[in-house]
């Protein structure tokens, strides 16, 4: 964390730190909710983080925040234990968009972005014990496209300008990773594609919950295929996402092909696979 | 004032300002209403007198109302309104639950079963003076039944959810409820019920100097201490994982916030018994003019609260010759318009 420069962005190129999680397991009186799982988000790459609905993606990624203490198993960012980490200095190590993060509170765009400066400020508040704050929020508000709209209230905003002050709120906290659960859900296509397309341009050490295998074929270097709180695929989406996984995991005849216009792989799809549940 | 004009440096300063010259101006118009009136300038020269700034030609009519009733007691309306109405606000974003007042863990029933076992059995403590058996009652109930709501809420877990303890409230406040039914109808005796009922609305009328002055603290360092918490109470804006994520202890900031509003509130009950409305409506109406930032939200709310106390109880003893208004009533009688045109609000947006 020595390397913490005046730059929200630092670019892919950083020597960013790697996510890892080893034996993570998660009990829930006594249904196993995550098996032992382990992974490798590589530093300064996105990593998708796949599987059906109630595979585990909701619960692995508030372990991987540090938010929830798992049965077993442990995560370590950049060599470092997350749970030998003051609170406040893990938030300013990862940070978390949630899934469904909403509120009443009528908050202002720039009061939203705002809060992620909270780990940065003395324990009391104050803004004197953080005097790059104010640049930070600027910077992240010009970063997610809401300049524009910093003084507008939260209630007046569309899902997409919400989920991008809350893309907003994560990065004020300048973190070193950062977990997305689901971002895209509820938005529309364009929306989808431009939120995604701007946290890559990060460059920062990225986990996405997505429930779009189009979008994490697209977007995504690397993917973990969870199913039944069990790891099912890990790797580069082309090596990962086989046409066996897709049917074993999901359900479906499907496998990835050159797009026909970009040097990319993407999703083709027949259908749900036979006698498949 | 727009939101984004009060959220400006000088706009705030200007609400600070303002604020603060409509309550010194309601202490000063109070300190003159009542079954006597005593005009501006002679509130005026009791005070300077009373404070060393000269020789003023007061009577000691003049003296004795200004001084020794009207201005503790108005002490005391600050004070109650002040801690009813930041506990309101603090809670209120705490439980992330437009409903919560500071009643919410069981504080007030939990006072009337102390003050019922007082005023209608009789039950006194050796060793205290009669006028100090109520309001030590009431206290004790207090925090009985705060324990009671703590126990059931952190059973099995210890995470105070929000969910989890407003049930365990309404559950000992129901039980509470019982106990003060029970006793007074079975042994309330000639006026016994309607002393109790004036009692659960509230009263500052028993507020003497010496009770005044452990409000007024109470206030103080009720705020001192949420302020300490303002920005860790913005960060449950989002809910609990957000601010878990925003590297705010949750569980332990909910402990110190509930059982901290929870003390204040019940100082203020045993000398004030259960002033309604305040805390649930006053974070209302200030959040459109000064913003949901702690802050400003905290500070805004306490001024407000204490305005509309002063207000209250300068009605609830003038409005009637020889006869106290029960204040919870007259803060019920504003309370419930506003909630109604906020409700209304709130569906049309």
């Amino acid at each position: 964390m020595s390397h913490r420069g005046n730059c929200v962005h630092r670019g892919a190129h950083g020597d960013l730190p790697e996510l890892s999680a080893e034996g993570v397991t998660v009990r829930l009186g006594d249904r196993t909710v995550l098996d032992s799982v382990g992974l490798r988000a590589a530093g300064g790459r996105m990593t998708g983080l796949l599987g059906p609905n109630g595979s585990g993606k909701t619960t692995l990624l508030h372990v991987l925040a540090g938010l929830r203490r798992p049965d077993a198993g442990e995560v370590r960012v950049g060599g470092t234990d997350l749970r030998s980490l003051p609170d406040r200095r893990r938030a300013r190590t990862v940070a978390l968009v949630e899934q469904h993060a909403a509120t009443t509170v009528d908050l202002t765009v720039r009061e939203v972005v705002t809060l992620g400066r909270l780990p940065h400020r003395g324990r009391l508040g104050g803004a004197a014990r953080d005097p790059r704050g104010t640049a930070v929020v600027e910077e992240v508000l010009g970063m997610v496209g809401l300049a524009t709209l910093a003084e507008r209230p939260w209630g007046t905003l569309s899902g997409g300008e919400r989920q991008r002050a809350h893309l907003g709120r994560t990065l004020a906290q300048e973190p070193e990773v950062l977990l997305l659960d689901e971002p895209t859900n509820h938005l529309d296509l364009g929306q989808q594609l431009r939120f995604l397309s701007l946290v890559r341009e990060l460059g920062l050490t990225a986990v996405a919950a997505l429930h779009d295998l189009e979008l994490a074929a697209a977007f995504c270097d690397d993917v973990v295929v969870l199913d039944g709180g069990r790891v099912r695929g890990h790797g580069p989406v082309g090596a990962a996402l086989t046409t066996s996984l897709l049917g074993e995991v999901y359900g479906v005849e499907a496998s990835l092909a050159p797009h026909p216009r970009l040097p990319r792989q993407h999703l083709v799809w027949d259908g749900p696979s036979e006698g498949s549940r | 004032m727009s939101p984004q004009g009060a959220r400006s440096r000088t706009g705030r300063g200007l609400l600070v300002l303002g604020a603060l010259a409509v309550l010194l101006g309601s202490c000063a118009v109070a300190l003159g209403v009542g079954s006597v009136d005593v005009p501006v300038t002679r509130v005026l020269a009791v005070l300077a007198r009373r404070a060393g700034a000269g020789d003023f030609d007061v009577t000691l009519l003049e003296d004795q109302l200004v001084w020794q009733l009207r201005l503790p007691r108005i002490l005391g309306a600050v004070a109650v309104g002040a801690v009813l109405a930041s506990c309101g606000a603090v809670l209120q974003s705490l439980t992330r639950n437009d409903l919560a007042d500071p009643f919410l863990l069981g504080v007030s029933s939990g006072a009337g079963v102390g003050a019922v076992s007082v005023i209608v059995l009789g039950m006194g403590v050796g060793g205290l003076a009669a006028g100090a058996v109520l309001p030590a009652a009431a206290f004790a109930g207090a925090l009985a039944a705060l324990a009671a709501v703590l126990l059931v809420a952190s059973a099995g877990g210890g995470a105070l959810r929000p969910h989890r303890t407003v049930l365990a409230g309404v559950a000992v406040a129901h039980l509470c409820g019982a106990y003060t039914s029970v006793v007074v109808i079975m042994h309330g005796q000639g006026d016994a019920a309607r002393r109790v009922l004036a009692w659960t609305l509230g009263s500052l009328a028993g507020l003497r100097w010496g009770s005044a002055l452990v409000l007024v603290g109470a206030a103080v360092v009720a705020l001192v201490w949420f302020l300490a918490y303002a920005e860790r109470l913005d960060a449950f804006a989002f809910g609990e994982t957000s601010a878990r994520s925003l590297g705010v202890p949750v569980s332990a900031t909910r402990w110190v916030l509930m059982v901290g509003t929870a003390l204040v509130t019940a100082t203020t009950v045993a000398y004030a018994g259960a002033i309604g409305f305040v805390g649930l409506v006053v974070p209302h109406l200030v959040r459109p003019l000064v913003g949901s930032r702690h802050r400003a939200l905290l500070p805004a709310s306490a001024v407000a609260g204490a305005v509309l106390l002063v207000w209250a109880d300068t009605a609830a003893r003038s409005l009637v010759d020889g006869q106290e208004v029960p204040i919870g009533a007259l803060t019920a009688l504003i309370g419930v318009p506003v909630l109604v045109w906020l409700m209304a609000r709130r569906t049309v947006a």
